[in-house]
Order: structure tokens, then sequence, then C-alpha cells
């Protein structure tokens, strides 16, 4: 039982992360039809922003963290305003190259700044007695503030306007033009909402793990994972799918090898595009 | 009807000769060039034309299948080390001579294509796409993990002693490269690649006119395949020594596709040309600026993107500077 609780809270405190990050991805995908391959750098980016001003400027880690969501939201503005915006309505191949390119430049301009030292935002550190397992204070403020985010989400998606107006362009785009729905700032709301949710799990991970500017790269390929598993463009699937993957990596650390704990990743990727395309709550066709 | 349509074609026929001529000219003459270089130029030179040959068959070999069908492979890298590591273990391990060993290269590659590519080939577009991504890094993974330590010394890597000369080496590369032009100079003149072509336009019009694209996309894939497998095995013999972050290093699936996307994808030069440019561009630049060749490297992704999404071959075909020939 002990082991069991151990397991499902460790697997929460690694998958809320990854909902965070992955609920991004599925909504810039389900806005714009754009795969973004350069969200794992969001994600390292966040991170270090963070970074920067806790060590350097002598921000509160959270106060760090609202800081680092907050210019990351203005990143993803930028993004979409500059790049994105002109692959919107192209093949999704081209925006797959298109944001690959952009995630190179944001991986060599990191080593670059940040060298390739590996860094973390050292908060909350002292143990706490769960059950009789002992675990860092930090990872528990991380599953509140994972849930919180998540809650917060589904109630902008599903009752406030703006929301309900990124999921009707999601829908159908032309539908939501009829409607009066200005789809261009819907896109440039839900690539910088997307992009603060990148930041906002950059600063987590930056707390729990470390960061270094690979950090992405290795992220991306377990994003996908989970945006397929969710069902491509749906955020709810999304932040399900990222803690069924959490849970499947701790698993695998526990009882196999943590070399492994990528290897699920793909398998379970691998898996879901085979049996079921759409994932597990999306309705396309997969690309079938 | 007939009768016109010969008048109009004999004129063109006499053009075609000369043009023909002129092209089996360039190309011999190419050809020649390429064949004396090791005994004139210096070991610099030939390591640099290895490399760019060694691009060349990994950007025509993935055009092979990604430039034909529209299905984008970023997973190339996979075969590549596949094919590294069946060549390393059966030199190195089993202590065969090396030409077995780029038979098992040949044989893996193209067993693991097949196997790999029946499941793969059901899903389409970006999911494809996401899904050899995942290939790869699934091999990457496995190659480096504990379970196959006793057959790939893990992440230890391993150390293969060929004896073949540097320029033995170069003529083999250079024997692959051309086998792999001439198979996409078939491809483009035969039934065979223009169904493909038609898959990559519209896969489901191709089905309808009774193509089989499930089969023709899968012999394209192991093609493709068995192409980066024997490319990964002579990078092998190259190098000397391997392990998991070399052969499967990412830039192996990204800079043959960017080659790729550059020369146009179903182009039979423009994979050539992109290679050439980009291995030379690449030897310039990473000399000077060691950090930053990636983002060069992006921003010359992102550049294409936006606006050459053609590639160069078609880009010069509509402005008239080159024939409008789908052989080129």
């Amino acid at each position: 039982m002990a082991e069991a609780t151990e397991i499902l809270l460790r697997s929460l405190f690694l998958g809320v992360i990854y909902a965070v990050a992955a609920a991004g991805l599925a909504l810039i995908f389900g806005v714009m039809r754009v795969v973004n391959a350069a969200h794992g750098e969001l994600v390292m980016l966040g991170g270090y922003i963070a970074y920067l001003l806790w060590s350097g400027a002598g921000f509160h880690p959270l106060l760090a963290m609202a800081a680092a969501t907050l210019i990351m939201a203005g990143f993803g503005v930028l993004l979409q305003r500059l790049v994105l915006e002109r692959v919107v309505g192209k093949p999704e191949m081209s925006s797959l190259l298109l944001t690959f390119g952009v995630s190179l430049i944001l991986v060599d301009l990191a080593r670059g700044l940040f060298t390739t030292t590996l860094r973390s935002i050292v908060y909350l550190q002292e143990p706490v007695t769960v059950l009789g397992v002992s675990y860092a204070r930090n990872n528990l403020i991380t599953l509140v503030l994972g849930l919180g985010v998540g809650a917060g989400l589904f109630a902008f998606l599903n009752y406030h306007p703006l929301g309900k107006a990124v999921r009707a362009a999601a829908q159908n785009e032309e539908l939501a033009l009829a409607c009066g729905i200005d789809c261009r700032l819907v896109r440039v709301i839900s690539s910088g909402l997307g992009a603060a949710l990148a930041g906002l799990a950059g600063t987590v991970w930056a707390i729990n793990y470390s960061l270094f500017p690979g950090v992405g790269q290795n992220l991306i390929i377990t994003l996908f994972a989970i945006v397929v598993l969710g069902g491509m463009g749906s955020v709810g699937g999304a932040f399900l799918g990222g803690i069924v993957l959490g849970l499947a990596q701790v698993v695998t650390a526990r009882y196999l090898t943590t070399q492994l704990s990528l290897f699920t990743a793909f398998v379970l990727l691998l898996g879901i595009l085979l049996i079921r395309p759409q994932g597990l709550f999306g309705t396309g066709a997969g690309g079938r | 009807m007939k009768l016109a349509q010969k008048d109009q074609t004999a004129p063109k026929a006499a053009v075609n000769v000369q043009a023909m001529a002129a092209v089996g000219l360039a190309a011999a003459t190419t050809l020649a060039l390429l064949a004396v270089l090791p005994l004139v130029a210096s070991p610099y030179v030939v390591n640099l034309a290895f490399r760019v040959l060694l691009f060349a068959t990994l950007a025509l070999g993935l055009n092979v299948f990604t430039g034909l069908t529209g299905y984008v492979n970023f997973g190339y890298s996979g075969l590549l080390g596949l094919g590294a590591y069946a060549f390393a273990i059966s030199v190195a391990k089993y202590q065969q001579p090396w030409p077995a060993g780029l038979l098992a290269a040949g044989v893996a590659s193209a067993l693991f294509s097949l196997l790999i590519g029946l499941p793969l080939l059901r899903v389409r577009g970006v999911y494809f796409a996401i899904a050899t991504l995942g290939v790869a890094g699934a091999l990457r993974v496995l190659t480096a993990s504990e379970y196959l330590q006793d057959l790939t010394n893990a992440a230890g890597g391993i150390l293969i002693l060929t004896g073949v000369s540097l320029n033995g080496q170069y003529y083999l590369m250079l024997g692959l490269c051309l086998v792999s032009l001439a198979v996409m100079l078939g491809l483009l003149s035969s039934k065979f690649g223009l169904q493909l072509l038609a898959i990559r336009e519209d896969e489901l019009a191709a089905e309808v006119l009774g193509i089989p694209t499930g089969l023709w996309k899968l012999l394209a894939f192991v093609a493709s395949g068995t192409i980066g497998g024997l490319a990964g095995a002579l990078l092998a013999m190259y190098l000397t020594y391997i392990d998991p972050s070399i052969v499967y290093d990412v830039t192996y699936s990204l800079r043959p596709l960017v080659m790729l996307l550059f020369g146009g994808f179903g182009t039979l030069l423009g994979p050539l040309l992109g290679a050439v440019f980009f291995t030379i561009v690449s030897e310039l630049i990473w000399s000077r600026f060691l950090t930053y060749h990636l983002l060069i490297f992006g921003v010359v992704l992102v550049a294409l993107v936006l606006l050459m999404p053609e590639g160069v071959i078609l880009w010069l075909q509509r402005r008239g500077v080159l024939p409008r020939s789908r052989l080129l």
C-alpha cells in the first residue's frame, strides 16, 4: 500500500510538469495546426529565465516563476506574429520543419549564453514525510501548482468567453470567423498561453530537476508522445496524457532501469499511433 | 492528331540529343575528376570529399522515400546507427571481413525497415514524422541500455579496425553514392517512380487509380532504409570508433533533410547540390564558429521553409534557368 502510494505520488510529481508543458503544445496545435517542435526549447528558456531572475536578481522562486511565465507569454506572442503566422494554413509538415529550425536556433543560443553547466533553482528542498516515505517539499508544491494550473485552464477554456473562442477556433475556423470571432487574435492568445505554460513548466522543472541547453530536446519526444496519447489538439487529453506518461516512466524507472524510462515514452507513442492514432480523447481522423 | 504530334517532336528530339550529349559529357567529366581525386589531392580534401559523398548518399537515400512519397522520415539517423552497429558488431565482435560487415549492415537495415515500415506506414503526415522520430530515439536508447551490453557494449562504444585505407573508404563511399544516384535515376524515369510521386500528390487519388500504395511505399521505405544502413556502415568504417551518441546523432536525420529541402523533394540533382553546398559551408562555419553551427543550420531551415519551400531546382526551373525536366 505504501509502495503504491509512493509510486502514485512520484508519478504525479513528474506527470503534472509534463501535463502543464503538453497542454501548451496541444493548445498551439489545436488552434493553429502548427506542430511546435520548439516547445521543449520554450520550456528550457522559461526555466533559464526564472533561474537568472532567482540567482542574478535575487527574486523569490515563486516570483521568478510568475515573471518567467509572463516573459514567455510575450515570447510566444512574438513567435506567433513573426514566424508561426506565416505557416498557418500550410501543410503541417512545413510547420514541423520550421519550428524544428527555431528549436535549433534556441538550443545553440542557450549553449552560447548559459553554457552547458547544470543549473537548478534551490527552493524548499527540506524533506517532508507522507505515509512513511520522505519527499522534498518542492515536490508537493509542484503537485498543488500543477493541478491548480490544470483546473484554471479547464475553467478558462470552458467558461471564459475568450477560452470558448479558442475552442471554437480550434474546432472550426470558418464557422468561428462567421460567428465574429477574431481568429488571428485567438492564435496570438493561444500561442502566448501555450508558451506561458511551457515557461511555467520550465521553472518547475528547474526547481525539481536541473536545466541544461539540451533539456528541451530530451523533453520534446516525451511531449509529442503525450499529445499523441491524449489526441492531437486536445488540451484536456494532453493533461491526462502527461500524468499517464509520468506514471509509465516512474514505473519503468523503478522496476527496470532509469535508462529505459525514455524508451517507455517511445513505445507508448508508437503503440498509440498504431492502435488509436486519434488518441484517447481526439476526435480527428488521426492522419488516416 | 498523331501526325501533328510527330512534327512537333521531331526538332525537339534533335535538341534533346544535343542536351543529352552535354549532360553525358558533364557527368563523365565529374566522374573522372572524382575517380582521380584521391591520387592528386591532400588527405584533408579526401576527408572532406568523403563527407560530401556521405551526405550526398544520405540525402539521395532519404529522397528515394521522403522525396518521392512526401512522407517525411525524421528518424533517418536510426537506420544509419543500425547499419553502423550491424557493421561494427560483425567486424569487431565476430571477426568477419569488412565485406561481410557491409552485407550484414545492408540486410539488417533492410529487414528493420521492412518490420518497422509495415505498421508505421499506416499513419500519415506529421503522425508519421513523429513516429519515425520515436523509432530513432528508441533505437538509440536501446543500443545504449544495459540489456544489450553484451552485443553493443552499451555506451562504451565499439572500436572497429578494418585496415581499409582512406582512399579505399573514399572509393567505397563513391560507389554507394553512385548506386543511390542510379536508383534515383531509375525511379524518376520509371512508372514505379511516377506512381510514388502520385502518392505524394494525392494518396487517395493514387489508390483509386489502382496503385498499390501500401506496398509501393513499403518498397521505397526499405530501399531508402538500406541505403541509410549501408552509409552508416561506411561511416563506422571511416570513424573506426562508434558509440550511440555518435551514430544516432540527430544531425544525421536533420542534415540530409535540410539538404533535400534545399535541393527539392523528388529531384535528382537537388540532394547532390544540397550535400555539396551544406557540407562545404558547414566546413567553413565549423572551423570558425564552433558553438554556433547548429544555429546557422536552424536559420537556414527557417529561411528555406519560408522563402523557398519548393527547393532550388524547382525554383530555378520556374525562372527558366534550368530546363523543365523531371530528370534534373
